[in-house]
């Protein structure tokens, strides 16, 4: 499975796709929504992970965006926040919502969901 | 009961009179002292005047009426008199006329005869003292009375030749040889009932006198005769003795009974009733003076006049005491609910200050995460390497360098947790309330700590942020507690007027007069007009039910105030705001010396 990593937390998402890497899924990572784009633009992504706030290009407008570049993307969002509304924005816009920190086995186990096209995660007893 | 009335009392006791807006604990908008008395002032002339002007009005409206009643009735005793005189001569006229007419023989001139008509004409009328016939030739014929004077001539007198040109005589008042007043008239016979002779007779006055005295009402009224050359006839209680010049002028000859009104000798304001006494034989040398003081005839009036000052004193007096109790009552009222509503608002600014709190504490669990995310990763990253390599696998690191690259990861490590203890010393700072109330503080600094809470927000929403502070060093003696927070909440405001692109600027300097100035300026979407006036006041939103409480502004009004500043906001819908604090330098020491200091 293909991975893309949007954060501007440089070391954050470089560390992340390394680990990843080791875990055996193929991962790159970008640190601007602007980047990301471009990257898309150029190849495809099974998986898209990706900040809500992030400088310039944000996380839910940058999911349109790349949406609209390219479908059938799956996206999962990450936040700092986890306050109660951005849950709720998190939520109405994405099927997959971490908050960060993260623990890797959580973000694979949701990955793999992702990838396998199951249920949103209100549907999956959440 | 005596609660009741204690509770009333202590309402109507104006506990506000202490209050200086300046130096309570509460937002005082008002000056309560300046109000009381303006309400007092305003109700009390409202109604007092129209009360004062009815009296007065009433009182010039009286006592004119009172004047020409006064007048008339002055008129009236004078008219009275006047007619009691004339018909006092009239009455002795006719008397001598008809003894003239009956006893035209010759008897008359008998001694005998004439004493007896003399002696009749006393008991019929009184007052004669002596009768006389005088002849054409001027020779008094025949005289009975008490002096002898028959045989007088009188041809020359002046007297006789008026009597016999007009047919009656009546002479001034002489004082007769027994030092008596007397009056002499005279009638002459007509020639058409034989010789013509005249009928003489001397009247004493105390008849006439007599018939005056019965018209005065008071005892200054002064009721006399004087003759046309203002000679008194008849004894006056002011204008001098009988026979003496009157102090009085004689008034110009009117055929009606007149009044004016004069000073009498004594210096009174009186009123003058004059009359020129005639008969119906013609003229008499008699004016008839009714001198009358108004005081005694204002007398009655006075009391009327001095119950309804009393009364109107009294009235003003009520109205004045239920104006100034009503007025201290709705005062009272209105500073107990300021009062209460200062409590409620001392209470908000804490609950504003943890809500600030709160929202900075969003912003910063943020701020926080992300360096936790790298820790995360980071040490992560070593524990899969290390457990790769444990479990015998491929090493993973460039040969021979592990612990190269472990010290990189480690001071990245490092570096996250001293990025999370910068985070939450600048939240403690915020949220630390000591009680110290000024200290030394450097506004440019404070303003940099607040403004790093915004700072990655500002990066999401592409949002510039500026701080000028041309004077680095520029220090005032504050609460920097409460400065911290104005500042939180303007900034607050600033970024909650913009969505995404703009600018915040946060500009500080000193005025000219010692003050400091801060001014936040936003580029958002400005305040109408019409909401300027309002911003300041608690629970004043546009925002909608749930989204604000309104109070922001309002506890920031007060934490300015409370730093002895001013706070100021221009702003232009569309284009943005920029709300300005002028701070002192110096925070009055301590409010213990506010009051002395009379700020």
């Amino acid at each position: 499975m293909r991975v893309l990593l949007v954060d501007d937390e440089q070391k954050f998402v470089t560390f992340l796709a390394t680990r990843l890497r080791l875990r055996g899924i193929d991962a790159d990572c970008v640190f601007s929504g602007e980047a990301a784009v471009e990257r898309v633009s150029s190849s495809g992504y099974d998986v898209v992970v990706l900040d809500v706030k992030m400088p310039g290009l944000g996380g839910i407008e940058l999911r349109r965006r790349l949406e609209s570049l390219r479908g059938g993307m799956k996206f999962i969002f990450l936040t700092g926040h986890g306050s109660e509304g951005d849950f709720q924005v998190g939520s109405a816009e994405a099927s997959f919502y971490l908050p960060k920190p993260l623990k890797i086995e959580d973000l694979i186990a949701v990955l793999h969901q992702a990838v396998a096209g199951r249920a949103r995660p209100s549907e999956d007893g959440r | 009961m005596f609660e009741a009335i204690g509770g009333l009392l202590s309402s109507l006791w104006p506990r506000f009179w202490r209050v200086n807006a300046e130096t309570s604990p509460y937002q005082a908008f008002v000056n309560y002292r300046r109000l009381w008395l303006t309400t007092i002032l305003v109700l009390a002339i409202a109604s007092v005047a129209p009360l004062v002007v009815l009296s007065v009005l009433h009182n010039r409206l009286t006592k004119d009426a009172v004047r020409v009643e006064r007048e008339l009735r002055t008129v009236r005793l004078a008219s009275n008199a006047r007619r009691s005189v004339a018909h006092f001569l009239e009455e002795r006229l006719d008397a001598l006329d008809f003894t003239g007419r009956e006893f035209r023989q010759d008897w008359i001139l008998d001694p005998q005869q004439l004493a007896s008509v003399l002696e009749h004409l006393k008991l019929g009328f009184g007052g004669f003292s002596d009768l006389g016939v005088v002849d054409a030739g001027g020779i008094q014929v025949a005289y009975s009375g008490p002096y002898d004077l028959a045989g007088r001539d009188y041809s020359r007198h002046e007297w006789f030749e008026r009597c016999l040109a007009r047919g009656i005589y009546i002479s001034d008042v002489f004082e007769g040889y027994r030092g008596v007043p007397h009056i002499v008239i005279a009638v002459r016979s007509a020639p058409e009932q034989g010789p013509v002779r005249v009928l003489r007779a001397t009247l004493d006055t105390e008849r006439l006198i007599a018939a005056l005295e019965t018209v005065k009402l008071a005892v200054h009224d002064d009721v006399f005769l004087v003759n046309r050359a203002g000679v008194i006839q008849s004894s006056s209680l002011l204008f001098g003795q009988v026979l003496q010049k009157a102090a009085i002028e004689v008034p110009p000859y009117s055929p009606r009974t007149q009044a004016q009104s004069m000073l009498d000798p004594q210096g009174e304001r009186a009123l003058l009733g004059y009359a020129f006494i005639e008969t119906k034989y013609g003229e008499t040398p008699f004016v008839l003076l009714l001198v009358r003081r108004e005081a005694e005839m204002m007398e009655s009036l006075l009391g009327v006049g001095v119950a309804s000052a009393l009364f109107l004193a009294l009235s003003i007096l009520g109205i004045f005491l239920i104006v100034a109790l009503t007025s201290t009552y709705m005062i009272n009222q209105l500073y107990r609910a300021d009062r209460a509503r200062g409590q409620t608002m001392l209470g908000l600014e804490e609950a504003g200050r943890l809500a600030s709190l709160g929202r900075l504490a969003a912003g910063v669990a943020h701020e926080i995460n992300n360096p936790l995310a790298v820790i995360n990763e980071e040490a992560g990253y070593m524990r899969d390497v290390l457990t790769l390599e444990q479990a015998g696998g491929e090493p993973v690191l460039r040969a021979g360098a592990p612990g190269v690259e472990f010290k990189e990861h480690l001071d990245s490590i490092l570096e996250c947790v001293e990025r999370c203890g910068l985070i939450t010393r600048q939240l403690l700072s915020f949220a630390r309330q000591v009680d110290v109330s000024s200290e030394p503080v450097r506004v440019a600094r404070v303003a940099e700590e607040i403004l790093s809470f915004f700072r990655k927000e500002a990066g999401y929403r592409n949002i510039a942020v500026r701080l000028e502070a041309p004077e680095e060093g520029l220090e005032i003696v504050s609460d920097r507690g409460k400065l911290q927070q104005v500042l939180f909440n303007l900034l607050n405001n600033a970024f909650q007027a913009m969505t995404k692109d703009g600018a915040v600027t946060v500009s500080i300097d000193s005025t000219e007069d010692g003050l400091v100035r801060i001014a936040v300026s936003d580029t958002g979407c400005g305040i109408p007009p019409a909401h300027l006036g309002k911003i300041f006041e608690p629970f004043f939103t546009t925002k909608g039910r749930g989204a604000g409480t309104g109070l922001g502004l309002s506890i920031t009004y007060g934490l300015v105030r409370k730093l002895k500043g001013r706070i100021s906001v221009e702003s232009q819908v569309g284009v943005g705001t920029t709300v300005t604090i002028l701070l002192p330098t110096r925070v009055q020491e301590a409010s213990a010396h506010e009051s002395a200091v009379g700020r």
